[in-house]
């Protein structure tokens, strides 16, 4: 049942890819529908932005209008293509950025009234967004890939243009680091985290 | 590799960060921009970074530089065989002088012959001139030697003492060089006094009891003063005889008295005249032989 849902999905993706090679825009928009949640979803958690995500997101989506027509029938479908071309955006953006500028950018405060538990949750989110961007740009890909995702690791490792095995020391240090700066910010309930 | 599974509290950290839906109208805005042709890069702020340009290692620097040296090299060398620069130049090498060098014996260092010393320096060329001509070997060199000496009319005017230090530095020289040996000399020179005359061998003798007088006499420490070999004789001249034979007798001791020292003959002739005086004499020289007896104690003591 589920292998017959995938093959129906891959037959829809290859359809829908090649009507959007044919320039038709119903089913460019449907692929936009159906996948923009997920390619903004890792453009945010990457970038840490909401402006440079959409961006990024246009760009993801804009590539597949625009190569679609040396699309491989038969591949793993949209969402790993999509999710790979968003994830080397933001490598790459990351990087620009940390030629021009350290500068973080300025949070803007949220300045409506919540209720302590929604306060406590949204501290303990945007201390993990801060933990996420101090990681390394690659160790930021794998746990966003891997965890908030839920790609299995030769996905994230193919995703990455990475071998099996180094996809997993990179996870490795990546998911020690971010428990360490975690608990460092002491936003964990029971203060400490078990391994 | 183990991965490090999160913690439920971890969990639930990471799950706290929400992310906010995708902006409203994302589609719309999208198809917009397909609709109006722009599909190419967002524009953003960010400038565009340049081509990353691979800086090559210095393994590949390296070997790029040794291998374009190594392709110069031969290229230059493979023109210059093929004589696209002309005609080689000859550069003469060392192991082409080698090659045409022909063996030959060393020359012998020259002998320098040290020219005879004798006391007067402008006598010794011609000394040296004629030993270096003698053609003698052995004994015979020795006598022949001693013999120029001796005609030599420059050695004639050089002292007994001067005489025989050249005549002994030129034996010493012929034995050192290897002319002669040490018994040779040794019998040319007893050759040359057995056969010499009788009164030069009178006077070598004479000569040689002097020295070895003066010898003695240094050694005994009793060689006379100035004032001491005047004071003695006056001592005994003025001894109160007119003898002419006690006179005599003390003008006779006197060199053995002066010198402190009698011979066996000198100290018989001596007992025989002290036997055969008259009183006075014998008085005399009594007296005088005791005054050398308390002249030579007192230097004594001193």
């Amino acid at each position: 049942m589920m292998q017959q849902a995938i093959k129906v999905t891959q037959e829809n993706d290859d359809e829908l890819v090649a009507r959007i090679a044919a320039r038709d825009h119903k089913a460019m928009r449907l692929a936009s529908d159906r996948h923009a949640n997920m390619v903004w979803r890792v453009a945010y958690r990457m970038l840490g932005d909401a402006t440079e995500a959409e961006d990024v997101a246009q760009e993801s989506l804009l590539k597949l209008w625009n190569h679609a027509d040396r699309w491989n029938a038969g591949g793993p479908g949209i969402a790993p293509w999509l999710k790979k071309v968003t994830v080397n955006q933001c490598l790459d953006r990351l990087r620009r950025k940390r030629f021009t500028s350290d500068e973080d950018v300025p949070e803007r405060a949220d300045e409506t009234p919540l209720a302590d538990r929604q306060i406590e949750a949204i501290e303990t989110g945007q201390a993990v967004k801060d933990c996420i961007e101090t990681l390394p740009d690659r160790q930021r890909a794998a746990v966003i890939l891997t965890y908030y995702e839920e790609q299995p690791n030769h996905g994230a490792a193919e995703t990455l243009d990475m071998q099996l095995k180094a996809f997993e020391s990179l996870l490795f240090r990546a998911r020690s680091s971010l428990k360490g700066c975690v608990e460092r910010k002491g936003v964990l309930e029971q203060g400490r985290a078990r391994s | 590799m183990t991965e490090p599974d999160f913690s439920p509290e971890m969990k639930k950290a990471l799950n706290s960060y929400a992310v906010p839906p995708a902006p409203a109208g994302f589609s719309d805005r999208l198809l917009a921009r397909i609709a109006s042709g722009d599909t190419g890069t967002v524009a953003t702020a960010m400038p565009e970074l340049p081509a990353r340009r691979r800086t090559p290692s210095p393994w590949r620097r390296t070997s790029r530089i040794f291998g374009s040296v190594a392709i110069i090299s031969l290229a230059t060398a493979t023109a210059a065989a093929a004589g696209v620069f002309g005609e080689p130049v000859y550069l003469p090498g060392i192991s082409e002088a080698l090659v045409k060098a022909e063996i030959v014996e060393a020359p012998k260092p020259a002998v320098k012959v040290q020219p005879a010393v004798i006391a007067q320096p402008s006598v010794e060329p011609e000394v040296m001139a004629d030993v270096a001509v003698t053609p003698v070997q052995g004994s015979a060199a020795v006598v022949s030697k001693l013999t120029e000496l001796r005609e030599d009319p420059r050695f004639a005017e050089l002292t007994p003492k001067q005489r025989l230090a050249v005549a002994g530095r030129e034996v010493r020289k012929m034995v050192r060089s290897g002319e002669v040996t040490r018994p040779e000399a040794r019998a040319a020179v007893q050759d040359m006094v057995r056969n010499a005359d009788p009164a030069a061998r009178a006077a070598a003798r004479k000569a040689f009891a002097e020295r070895r007088e003066q010898r003695l006499e240094r050694r005994t420490g009793t060689i006379a003063t100035p004032d001491v070999a005047t004071a003695e004789p006056t001592a005994v001249t003025d001894a109160p005889t007119d003898d002419e034979a006690g006179a005599a007798a003390t003008a006779e001791t006197l060199p053995a008295l002066a010198a402190g020292k009698l011979t066996e003959e000198q100290a018989d002739a001596l007992r025989e005249r002290l036997r055969t005086a008259s009183p006075e004499q014998r008085a005399a020289l009594r007296n005088a032989l005791r005054e050398r007896r308390q002249l030579r104690q007192q230097r004594r003591t001193q």
